[in-house]
């Protein structure tokens, strides 16, 4: 929803309404007013930004994050002061940009496996009071097992699992996605994957070496994760668990082309900008525009690089895709025996 | 073992320019950074990973590891001087560093740190060039239980420091284990003991109660003290031989120092905070003069720095086998090389061998340097002993505080350094062994982790424990190591 002071914009584009404001020198007063709304009157942003992650240096959201906006604010031809505030599994981090002032200075990430976080941590505030800026990546969650166990698809895994060859599953913490997603293919009548013991490790570099030793048989991870294990030959991957396959695996089939069903509230990863809750819709259209524009730019750096980058959602599309997950989660695991 | 092509293409590559000007610049960046208490290696490394963007792949890779190593080593200077570790790697330098500070050798022991970091670092990294195409298959022998193991044997350890008092020893350990156990434990994903607070959900920071421990606690210490931490006059510009022959003279140290160093930083989870722990205790418990060490043995400085700077090489390991960060540094590396599009896994040690080769070789170059800055430049600091405790307190209590902010960005971790430093002063006073609450501290979480795990593989059954040669060794070492100091002082009754 437009705020009235786009509404009083309307014809005008917001810079010139601005510029032009200055210059016919408006009273004291009267700048004062627009001053609340847009930030002391001057054009949007002159000051330096803020980048806050709420998970630590070198992660996926730290590199995206410090890669997108540094872009940004390039473009803006402002700064950006980066901060990682972790712990809590991200908690600290959401609930700074919470409680920041909403004027369109302070960004920060959002991943979709955070909803699982917020529903067990149950903290003052909900994920769909934030402002959305935009999705600009997504991928899928994959299986991966030792390929000493020859396992041909993902029927063959249900198969195993279901004769009681197997047993184990790795993934990370209780309270993970690769938690949830355990629950949702072992109390789903539609996969009923009888995998009994969930063994937990510390990232997804563990659960490759683990299945890469046999340790474990099977696992869950990303398919970014997944890659350079199977590229080895140390581990094969089984089944997208995103309706939309994977991209690092193009040959893949995901398990809905399989007849099972869609599992996308958390089958699928998707990383999001965000901004404190009431920040002006306008700023975060400029946001949304400079967010596109700096995808475009950072395409060779995305292609070189292997961290897929591409526009995928506006700030409804996201927020959507925010609700559902938070209301599908909840009917798929036992919220409150993890709390 | 080795591959001489890739090797040799490596050797190209860290010797070419500006590759090389990186190589230096990073180690330089290290030191620096390592030497200020409270700024760390992670905090350098975050703050310049964006920056390393406009540079090629292994360039910015080289960069960022020489500023880990560097930083290791950087560490070791104010632990010496002031007694505060600049990085969790070099907590037991500290332990002879500043007794030898204190006793106006400082310069001589800035100098065995300087040699033993190089020489500790080349061997290690010799070593694993030597069998790097072995190295995939060597990691995927320690599963969950032969990490729970290897963190047993050094929880083990607490009774060979607990020489004077176990039960003393004994208690300190399990009230550091007890510390470590706050937080969200893998297994469960439950919080525990968080008392409901947010900033405990990830535990207690082993790092900020390093430095309430060393740092806090000695400030407490020394203010009851006039004048400066040097208690003895000594000449500032002193030559470096001695504290060069020292190292020299004991190469055994410092081979058993690398190879632990190398080891330890192999398991994830430990690194530099533990194997500098690790080597200092075996030096201690394998010297015919152990009553010395504590009181400024320069082979306690020799141990510990020995084995942090190999721990960088043997860190290395996991993290680009398997992606596998061991430590807080070794993850935002791990964030470097996916920027950077160098994706972690057993090809780093196959066809794409020679970019591993080039970083172990940039990390040799690197070695040598520190040695050369080491012996040319930072002995002069020595200078810092002698400032009025007056003027030198207030500065090392403001960078602790600093530091621990820095850490996390945590109000916890302030509150812990100023806590620990008031139970390390008092650990102090009532004789109570350090390093036994540290293992505890550093050890516990590792331990709980890979037991619990090992249970959900087995079912609950304790016969994983056993059920590879490598878990075999580890029992008995871990025996042996428990009952080594009955052993000595039976021996000694005999002797006696």
């Amino acid at each position: 929803m437009r705020s009235n002071a786009d509404s009083f914009e309307s014809g005008l584009s917001r810079r010139s309404y601005l510029k032009g404001a200055a210059a016919t020198g408006v009273g004291i007063s009267l700048s004062g007013c627009i001053g609340s709304l847009t930030g002391g009157g001057e054009e949007f942003p002159s000051d330096q930004l803020r980048g806050i992650i709420s998970w630590g240096q070198g992660g996926g959201s730290d590199i995206y994050t410090r890669q997108v906006w540094s872009e940004i604010a390039e473009s803006y031809d402002v700064s950006v002061a980066f901060e990682n505030i972790t712990g809590a599994g991200g908690m600290r981090g959401i609930r700074s940009i919470y409680d920041a002032e909403p004027d369109g200075y302070t960004v920060g990430i959002y991943n979709s496996p955070f909803v699982v976080k917020m529903l067990i941590q149950e903290p003052d505030f909900e994920l769909t009071e934030f402002e959305y800026i935009g999705t600009f990546t997504a991928s899928s969650w994959v299986t991966i097992a030792n390929p000493d166990l020859g396992i041909e698809s993902f029927d063959d895994l249900v198969e195993r699992y279901q004769n009681g060859d197997l047993t184990s599953v790795a993934g990370q913490q209780p309270g993970s996605p690769q938690h949830v997603l355990w629950n949702v293919l072992k109390n789903n009548s539609d996969f009923d994957i009888s995998w009994e013991d969930y063994v937990a490790y510390d990232g997804s570099g563990p659960i490759s070496q683990a299945i890469a030793a046999d340790e474990v048989p099977v696992g869950i991870v990303t398919e970014t994760a997944a890659q350079s294990i199977v590229d080895s030959g140390n581990a094969e991957v089984i089944a997208s668990l995103s309706s939309s396959g994977s991209s690092v695996f193009p040959d893949l089939q995901p398990i809905t082309d399989l007849g099972y069903p869609n599992i996308d509230f958390i089958g699928e990863f998707f990383r999001a900008f965000i901004a404190p809750p009431e920040t002006p819709s306008d700023r975060i259209e400029t946001h949304n525009e400079a967010l596109q524009d700096a995808i475009e730019s950072l395409e060779s750096w995305s292609e070189e690089t292997g961290n897929p980058l591409s526009y995928m959602a506006g700030p409804e599309e996201t927020l959507s895709r925010v609700e559902q997950s938070y209301e599908e989660i909840p009917n798929a695991i036992d919220i409150e025996a993890l709390q | 073992m080795v591959t001489f092509g890739s090797l040799f293409q490596a050797l190209e590559v860290v010797f070419s320019w500006p590759t090389l000007g990186w190589l230096l610049i990073g180690t330089i960046i290290g030191i620096v950074i390592g030497a200020i208490p409270g700024l760390g290696p992670n905090l350098g490394m975050a703050v310049l990973l964006p920056l390393t963007f406009r540079l090629n792949g292994i360039d910015a890779i080289i960069f960022l590891i020489c500023i880990y190593l560097g930083s290791v080593y950087g560490g070791s200077v104010p632990a010496i001087l002031v007694n505060t570790p600049g990085t969790a790697g070099a907590a037991a330098t500290t332990l002879d560093g500043y007794p030898m500070a204190r006793l106006g050798r400082a310069k001589e022991a800035l100098v065995v740190s300087a040699t033993s970091s190089a020489i500790g670092g080349i061997l290690a990294g010799i070593t694993i060039i030597l069998i790097s195409p072995l190295l995939v298959a060597v990691v995927l022998l320690f599963g969950s239980p032969e990490y729970f193991l290897v963190a047993l044997f050094g929880l083990s350890l607490i009774a060979v420091v607990s020489k004077g008092s176990m039960v003393k020893g004994l208690t300190v350990g399990a009230f550091g284990l007890l510390i470590s156990t706050v937080g969200y434990p893998i297994a469960t994903g439950s919080p525990r003991y968080t008392l409901g607070i947010i900033e405990l959900y990830d535990g207690i920071s082993f790092v900020a109660v390093l430095i309430g421990v060393f740092a806090v606690g000695e400030m407490i210490k020394l203010s009851a003290e006039e004048g400066s931490i040097a208690r003895e006059n000594f000449d500032l510009g002193g030559p470096i031989m001695p504290g060069f022959r020292i190292v020299l003279s004991n190469t055994r140290t410092l081979l058993k120092s690398s190879f632990i160093g190398g080891i330890v930083g192999a398991i994830p989870g430990s690194g530099a905070s533990i194997s500098n722990f690790v080597a200092y205790v075996e030096a201690l418990r394998s010297d015919e003069d152990s009553e010395s060490y504590g009181e400024g043995n320069p082979r306690g400085v020799m141990a510990s720095e020995g084995a942090n700077n190999a721990t960088v090489f043997g860190a290395l390991i996991p993290t680009l086998s398997f992606g596998i960060p061991g430590s807080g540094s070794t993850a935002i590396l791990l964030g470097g090389l996916l920027m950077h599009g160098i994706r972690p896994g057993p090809a780093l040690f196959a066809e794409n061998l020679y970019i591993t080769h080039s970083i172990f070789i940039g990390l040799l170059v690197a070695s040598v340097f520190i040695l050369l800055v080491g012996l040319a430049f930072l002995p002069r600091l020595v200078y810092f002993t002698k400032i009025d405790t007056n003027y030198l307190i207030p500065i090392v209590l403001t960078l602790s505080i600093v530091g621990a902010i820095g850490l996390r960005n945590n109000w916890i971790d302030v509150l812990t350094v100023i806590v620990f430093g008031i139970v390390g002063f008092y650990m102090r006073e009532f004789d109570f062994p350090i390093i036994a609450f540290v293992l505890g501290v550093v050890l516990g979480p590792i331990a709980e982790e890979n037991l619990v795990r090992s249970l959900q593989i087995s079912g609950g059954s304790l016969d994983i424990f056993w059920s590879s040669p490598l878990s075999i060794l580890l029992i008995l070492l871990t025996v042996a190591s428990i009952l080594s100091p009955a052993f000595q002082q039976s021996r000694g009754d005999a002797t006696d």
